[in-house]
C-alpha cells in the first residue's frame, strides 16, 4: 500500500545484519510469486506466519455490521492463505527474545505504528509487540525497518518455536538464583531458524524463570519451561535449570512435567535441539487440535519421553554454539546510568506515594529501582514510545524490557531520580500507579481483532479497568493484589486459567438471540510460576461481569479469614457456593427490557457468532516437504531474476541450489538427518530415488534426476549467459519432478 | 506525493463513546468511497488514535492526538494525482466526514484551524527541507480552500523522530 515500499530494501542495505536481509530478501520474493499466482495459498500463509505476518478478524473478507452479514469488497480478488483476503488487514508480531529492547528500537516501533498500523503498538502477554490492521503488502517494508534495528519477526506466529521469554526483572531481582537473560537470549538465537525446529505440527512457547516461587516466568504454562538453580557438584557452585516440558495453556490446560530436576548449563541447548527433535518426528501433525507437545508427553508418559530425548541427545551431531555463548555470559549485563542513590525527602508530587508503592521495585542493588509503566490493555502511542526512549536515555542505560503482564519496565533507575522520572512519566500520561494490582488486568485482543474471539475481552477488560480505577484508592488492601485476566476464548491466550479472577467468552442462546457470556474461572494461581490452573464455575452474561467481580471480591473481604489466600478462601467456601452466590447473575433479562445485554461491551452491534473465522494460531499444517519444495521452486524464480540482472554466475548457481533443495526435500522424507555437503546429498539421492526408480518419470524416465546429477558435476565450473539460462529451465523441470515424485508416494 | 493526513479540530471536546455506533453505521451503509471495514475503539488510550473507523483506502478517525480532539483523515493507498491533487482529495474527505458527523449527532469542526501531516518518513522527513519543497503546494491548496490568503502555516515540532506535520490556521 505505501509507495515507498521498494525503497527500503536500497535504504537500510548495509544496515541489516547479512542473514537477516537475505532471509526478507526470501519472504518479498515469495510473496512476489503468491501475487503471481506462482505458490499455493497454503504455502504463503506458513510461509508469512513464520514471518510474523499473521490473520485478523475479517480477512475472509465477511462481517456482521449488526443487520447483516456484509461481503468486504475488496479490490483484488488474490488471496493470502486460504479463505483469507489478499487487501484484507492483518497483524504482524514483532518477536522481542526475553522483552529487551533499546530506546532507538522503541523508537522504530513508534514509526512503524505510524505509518503501516494504526497508530497503536500493542504488548502481548508474552513480550511481543503487535501492530495491528497491517496490510500484506507493507509487511517486507516494515521487516526491513526493524530488521535494521536487530529486530525480527522470524518464526513469530505459525508451527515454530516462539518467542522465547524471561522474568523482566531478570538480573536485578532479589530471589533470583541468577540472571537466566544470556541463556534465554542464548537459546532464542539457536533455536532461531534451526532446522531441527521447522517441523512441529504446532507452535512451542519457551520461558525462563530466576526462581521457583515468583510468578515473573509462568515456567509451569510453558511447552518447555527452564528455572534458574544452583547446585554444588564436586564441591563447586554449578548453574544449570530445573527443566519442564509440557505445560500449556489452551482449551485443555496442562501443568508442564519435570524433565530434569537440574539440567547443568551447558546442556540446556543441546537437549532443547534433542526435545525439538523427539517433537518434530512424534507430534501429531494432522489433528491440530492434539498437536502440542503436551499431548505428545501425556501419551507417552514423561518417563519415556524422556527416554526417546537423552537417546536423540546422544546421536545429535556436535555443535560448537552449545557451549559458545556460555563464554559472554556478562555480554548482556547491564550498567546504571547515574549514581545509585536514596529517595529525597521532603514533599512529592500528587499520585506519586501510591506509583512509588506499585509501580517501583527495589532492586537487589540497592539505591536502583526498576519501574513499571502500567499500558491500558497493553496498548501504547507513538509519542508515548519516543517520550519513554527520551526517559530511558536520561535516566538509565536503556534497559527497557516488556513483560508478560502487557507493561514495560525500565530497569536501573536510580532511586535519587525517581521523582523527576515519575514527572516525566506522567507528562506522557503513563504515569498510572497500580501495576500488578487488580486494575493492571491483562485481556487477548478477542473479538477486536481475533479471528477466533466469541467475546469482547479488550471491552470487558476497558470496562473493569476504568470501574476499578475509579475507586482504587477505596479498595481493601486485601484484594489489591488479585490479578484478573480476560480471554476473548477458551483458547486463554489472555491466561484466564492462572489468574484469581479468570474470564473467558463463550456465548449462550436466549430466544431467538445468542448472547455475549464470559466464563467465570477461579481456583487459578500465578505465582510459583502459575503453579495452579482455575476451572470455569459458571457462565456469566458479559454484562454482569462486573457485577460478579464485585460480589466475589466483597464477599473475600468480609469473610476471609485471617491472612487467608483468595486460593485458599474459594477452596474452603467451595465452588458449589459460590456457583450458587452468583446465580441471579446468569439471568438474561428478555430482549426487550435490557438490550444491552445482547450487544458485547464496546460494541454497539448486535452480537453474533458469525464472525468467528479460521484460526491461524497454528497456521496450516504445511508438511516439511511441501515447505522445503516451495523453497526449491522459489529459488528457481530467483535465478530467473537474477539472469534478468544480467547476473548470469549467481543466477546458474541458484538454479543449482534450486535442484539440490528439490532433492534435499526428498531425501529427508526418508533419512532425518538430510546431509548439508552436496556431494553426500547427490549420493543419498542417487541412492534411495534414483537407483530405486522412484524419482522416474513416467514417460522421461530418468531425465529429470540426471539434470541434477550433470548440475551437480559442473557446479564448479562459471556459467555463461546460456548456460546459466539451461540450468535455469533444467531445475524448474527437476522442481517439478520432485513435485510429482511425492504426489506419486503420497498417493502410494 | 502520497499518503496525506487532515486533521480538522473539534470546535470543543465530546464525548467519543456513541462513535463506535456511528461508525458501525458507515459501514452499514458503506457511505464514504473508500471501502469501510472495521471500527478500532482506543478510548482508553490518553491523547491516542481515539475512535478509528478502519478503510482499506483510508481511515476515518475521532483522533486525540497532542490531547486535541479532532477529525482525522489519513490516506493510505496510493493516489495518481499530483501532490495538490492529493493533498485536496485528504482535504476534502476530511471536511466531507465532519459534515457527515455534524449532521448526524450535530458536533462541530473548526474550519479556520488544520493539520496536515504526510504519513511516510522516507517521502516526507520532518525537515526543513520538506517544509520549504511542499510549502508552495500547501499554500495553492489553502488558498484555493479559504478563498484567500489570510493563513499561516508553520511546522508543529522540530524533532525529526515525527513525521512532518504543519498546522495551517486562518490569521485572526
Ligand atoms: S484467547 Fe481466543 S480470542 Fe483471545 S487471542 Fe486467543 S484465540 Fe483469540
Amino acid at each position: 500500500m505505501k509507495s515507498t515500499n521498494s525503497l527500503w530494501k536500497t535504504n537500510l542495505h548495509g544496515q541489516t545484519a547479512p542473514d537477516l536481509e537475505r532471509e526478507l530478501d526470501i519472504y518479498e520474493t515469495e510473496l512476489e510469486l503468491r501475487r503471481q499466482g506462482k505458490l499455493d495459498e497454503k504455502v504463503f500463509a506458513e510461509t508469512r506466519l513464520r514471518r510474523g505476518a499473521y490473520g485478523q478478524r475479517y480477512d475472509n473478507g465477511q462481517r456482521w455490521d449488526g443487520e447483516k452479514t456484509q461481503q468486504l469488497a475488496f479490490p483484488s480478488e488474490l488471496t493470502k492463505g486460504p479463505g483469507t483476503a489478499w487487501d484484507a488487514p492483518g497483524m504482524v508480531r514483532v518477536k522481542i527474545p526475553f522483552g529487551g529492547m533499546n530506546a532507538h528500537q522503541l523508537e522504530v516501533m513508534a514509526e512503524l505504528a505510524e505509518e503501516y498500523s494504526d497508530n497503536i503498538a500493542h504488548v502481548t502477554t508474552r513480550q511481543d509487540f503487535q501492530l495491528h490492521f497491517v496490510h500484506i503488502e507493507d509487511t517486507p517494508a516494515l521487516m526491513r525497518r526493524l530488521a535494521a534495528v536487530g529486530i525480527t519477526t522470524r518464526e513469530a506466529c505459525g508451527n515454530s518455536v516462539r518467542n522465547v521469554t524471561a522474568c523482566p526483572i531478570a538480573g536485578v531481582c532479589h530471589t533470583e538464583a541468577f540472571d537466566v537473560t544470556p541463556y534465554a537470549h542464548g537459546l532464542a538465537m539457536f533455536l532461531l531458524g534451526h532446522p531441527d525446529t521447522q517441523d512441529f505440527g504446532r507452535k512451542f512457547k519457551i520461558a525462563f524463570s530466576g526462581c521457583v516461587d515468583k510468578a515473573c516466568g509462568l515456567v509451569m504454562l510453558h511447552d518447555m519451561g527452564a528455572i534458574a538453580k544452583v547446585q554444588v557438584v564436586d564441591g563447586e557452585e554449578k548453574r544449570g535449570f530445573a527443566l519442564y516440558v509440557g505445560g500449556g495453556l489452551g482449551s485443555v490446560p496442562h501443568q508442564a512435567k519435570l524433565f530434569a530436576e537440574f539440567l547443568p548449563e551447558e546442556e540446556l541447548l543441546p537437549i532443547s535441539q534433542a526435545i525439538s527433535r523427539v517433537y518434530a518426528k512424534l507430534g501429531e501433525k494432522k489433528n491440530r487440535n492434539r498437536a502440542r507437545i503436551k499431548f505428545l508427553i501425556a501419551q507417552l508418559g514423561i518417563d519415556e519421553f524422556r527416554r526417546l530425548v537423552l537417546e536423540e541427545r546422544k546421536i545429535l551431531p556436535f555443535d560448537p554454539r552449545w557451549s559458545e555463548f556460555l563464554h559472554d555470559l556478562h555480554g548482556l549485563d547491564e550498567e546504571p546510568l547515574h549514581p545509585a542513590g536514596a529517595l529525597p525527602a521532603g514533599e512529592f508530587p500528587t499520585g506519586f506515594a501510591e506509583w512509588h508503592r506499585t509501580n517501583a521495585y527495589a532492586q537487589k542493588q540497592a539505591g536502583y529501582a526498576t519501574v513499571t509503566i502500567k499500558l491500558p490493555l497493553g496498548d501504547i502511542t507513538p509519542d508515548q514510545l519516543r517520550g519513554l526512549a527520551d526517559l530511558a536515555r536520561s535516566y538509565t542505560r536503556e534497559t527497557i524490557r516488556l513483560t508478560v503482564d502487557q507493561n514495560i519496565v525500565l530497569r536501573w533507575v536510580s532511586q535519587a531520580d525517581l521523582v523527576a522520572f515519575y514527572l516525566g512519566l506522567q507528562a506522557l500520561q503513563l504515569a498510572q500507579a497500580g501495576a500488578g494490582t487488580l486494575i493492571d488486568i491483562t485481556s487477548c485482543p478477542g473479538t477486536d481483532t481475533c479471528k477466533l474471539g466469541i467475546s469482547a475481552s479488550r471491552g470487558l477488560a476497558s470496562e473493569l479497568s476504568q470501574r476499578l480505577a475509579a475507586k482504587a484508592h477505596l479498595l481493601d488492601e486485601a484484594i489489591q493484589g488479585l490479578h484478573i485476566k480476560v480471554s476473548g476464548c477458551f483458547n486463554s491466550c489472555g491466561q484466564h486459567h492462572v489468574a484469581d479472577l479468570g474470564f473467558y467468552g463463550v456465548s449462550r442462546r436466549s430466544g431467538n438471540y445468542t448472547v455475549p457470556h464470559f466464563q467465570v474461572v477461579l481456583g487459578g494461581q500465578w505465582h510459583e510460576n502459575a503453579g495452579a490452573y482455575g476451572l470455569a464455575i459458571v457462565a456469566v452474561p458479559s454484562k454482569n461481569i462486573p457485577a460478579v467481580v464485585d460480589r466475589l471480591t466483597s464477599a473475600y473481604i468480609t469473610e476471609r479469614e485471617k491472612a487467608e489466600s483468595f486460593q485458599a478462601y474459594i477452596k474452603r467456601v467451595g465452588k458449589a457456593q459460590i456457583k450458587a452466590s452468583l446465580e441471579d447473575l446468569t439471568k438474561i433479562p428478555a430482549h426487550d427490557d435490557n438490550p444491552s445485554f445482547y450487544s458485547d461491551w464496546g460494541d454497539t452491534r448486535e452480537f453474533t457468532l458469525g464472525d468467528i473465522g479460521e484460526g491461524e494460531c497454528a497456521g496450516e499444517v504445511v508438511s516439511r516437504i511441501e515447505f522445503d519444495l516451495a523453497f526449491a521452486e522459489r529459488e528457481a524464480f530467483e535465478a530467473q531474476i537474477l539472469l534478468e540482472k544480467g547476473d548470469f554466475q549467481l543466477a546458474g548457481e541458484r538454479a543449482y541450489g534450486a535442484m539440490l533443495q528439490s532433492a534435499r526435500a526428498l531425501v529427508r522424507e526418508q533419512l532425518y538427518d538430510v546431509p548439508s555437503d552436496p556431494e553426500q546429498l547427490v549420493n543419498e539421492f542417487r541412492t534411495r530415488y534414483y537407483d530405486t526408480q522412484l524419482f522416474w518419470d513416467p514417460f522421461a524416465g530418468g531425465k529429470f534426476g540426471q539434470y541434477l546429477f550433470h548440475a551437480h558435476k559442473q557446479a564448479h565450473l562459471p556459467y555463461s549467459p546460456d548456460e546459466a539460462h539451461r540450468r535455469i529451465e533444467e531445475a524448474q523441470l527437476v522442481v517439478e519432478a520432485a513435485h510429482a515424485c511425492y504426489q506419486r508416494l503420497s498417493k502410494k | 506525493m502520497q499518503h496525506f493526513n487532515v486533521k480538522v479540530f473539534a470546535v470543543q471536546d465530546f464525548d467519543l463513546t456513541p462513535y463506535v455506533g456511528v461508525f458501525n453505521g458507515w459501514i452499514q451503509k458503506q457511505i464514504a468511497p473508500e471501502l469501510l471495514i472495521d471500527v478500532a475503539d482506543y478510548l482508553h488510550v490518553p491523547s491516542g488514535p481515539g475512535m478509528l473507523l478502519i478503510g482499506h483506502e483510508a481511515n476515518y478517525s475521532l483522533d486525540q492526538t497532542d490531547g486535541k480532539l479532532g477529525l482525522l483523515y489519513n490516506r493510505k493507498a496510493v493516489l495518481p494525482g499530483s501532490a495538490p491533487e492529493n493533498l485536496t482529495q485528504a482535504l476534502n474527505s476530511a471536511l466531507w466526514a465532519c459534515e457527515q458527523l455534524s449532521q448526524e449527532t450535530g458536533v462541530q469542526f473548526d474550519k479556520s484551524h488544520y493539520q496536515v501531516l504526510v504519513n511516510d518518513r522516507l517521502l516526507a522527513p520532518n525537515s526543513e527541507q520538506t517544509f520549504q519543497a511542499l510549502l508552495p503546494d500547501l499554500q495553492a491548496v489553502f488558498a484555493k480552500h479559504f478563498g484567500h490568503s489570510h493563513f499561516t502555516i508553520a511546522q508543529t515540532s522540530p524533532d525529526v523522530r515525527k513525521r512532518f506535520r504543519v498546522d495551517v490556521r486562518l490569521n485572526n
